[in-house]
């Protein structure tokens, strides 16, 4: 599995939405299934399955997919 | 008297002048105003004689919310009294409303809305000594509704007001809103909070 597909996977787990729902587009709380309880286990996943530790700014500012790839390449994971 | 508060990545401070403008066109702006107990637009004026009016106030404080050095939104503390349901000297207060809005568009959708209110609450709570928070809520409000739940504040009653609303230049139409008053005490902010609390308190790393 690819970064990508780990990433993608992530979200599903923790939002337990569809993969193709998982784009750069979405967004926090655009869905219902994304809001703070959902994305608090997505933080766990995401530092679960790329072994890292994110800080307070870095989980504020995750509130797109697109955002949670450019803030994991500051972790050095690459998509 | 100038109040600073910090923690889980923001800082609060008191409302100075140079904030008033910029708090005003948020608070005007339709889907913040349309859920406040006072859906009017604020003039210039008004807005003026607010502030002029906080100068002497002790049962209030009003607090800009900044994220990474940029104001963001506003926090609102008041000392209420239960079961007169006047207001009460904030540092003597058993009870504190408390009143949050994000005016900064990039913030808008964010779990960032957490922090004002985790910061506050542990204000009231530690500092202030308060027994419980309130919070009304408009009950349209899905949002803040399932927010405050997530705080840990529990509902207590509903109540009906009348609200006036400009339909067009010459027409005032009037509406009946719903609105839910929640309590919110310590152990079940603790509980309710732990989670996002440990999140929003991590030290930066890179």
């Amino acid at each position: 599995m690819n970064n990508y597909e780990k990433l993608v996977q992530c979200f599903v787990s923790a939002l337990n939405i569809e993969a193709d729902k998982v784009t750069d587009s979405l967004t926090y709380n655009e869905i219902s299934e994304w809001d703070s309880t959902a994305h608090m286990i997505l933080i766990a996943e995401l530092e679960d399955q790329f072994d890292i530790m994110l800080d307070t700014d870095d989980i504020i500012d995750m509130s797109s997919v697109a955002q949670a790839k450019k803030i994991m390449s500051k972790y050095d994971v690459s998509f | 008297m100038q109040y600073r508060l910090s923690g889980y990545g923001v800082e609060l401070r008191s409302i100075v002048k140079g904030d008033i403008e910029m708090l005003r066109q948020w608070r005007n702006k339709d889907d913040i105003r349309s859920m406040m107990k006072s859906t009017s637009h604020i003039t210039k004026e008004q807005q003026q004689a607010w502030f002029d009016g906080l100068e002497d106030a002790t049962h209030c404080r009003h607090f800009l919310v900044s994220y990474k050095e940029q104001a963001v939104g506003s926090a609102t503390l008041t000392g209420t009294s239960f079961v007169s349901g006047f207001t009460d000297d904030l540092e003597n207060a058993k009870e504190v409303e408390t009143g949050l809005y994000i005016g900064h568009e990039s913030y808008r959708n964010n779990i960032l809305a957490f922090a004002p209110s985790l910061l506050t609450c542990d204000y009231c709570f530690d500092e202030l000594q308060v027994e419980r928070l309130v919070a009304t809520v408009n009950s349209s409000n899905k949002q803040a509704l399932s927010y405050n739940e997530k705080l840990g504040y529990k509902e207590v009653s509903r109540f009906f007001t009348e609200v006036s609303e400009q339909a067009s230049s010459r027409d005032i139409q009037t509406r009946r809103q719903e609105w839910i008053s929640f309590i919110l005490v310590r152990k079940d902010y603790i509980e309710a909070t732990k989670q996002v609390r440990n999140l929003l308190s991590r030290s930066k790393s890179r």
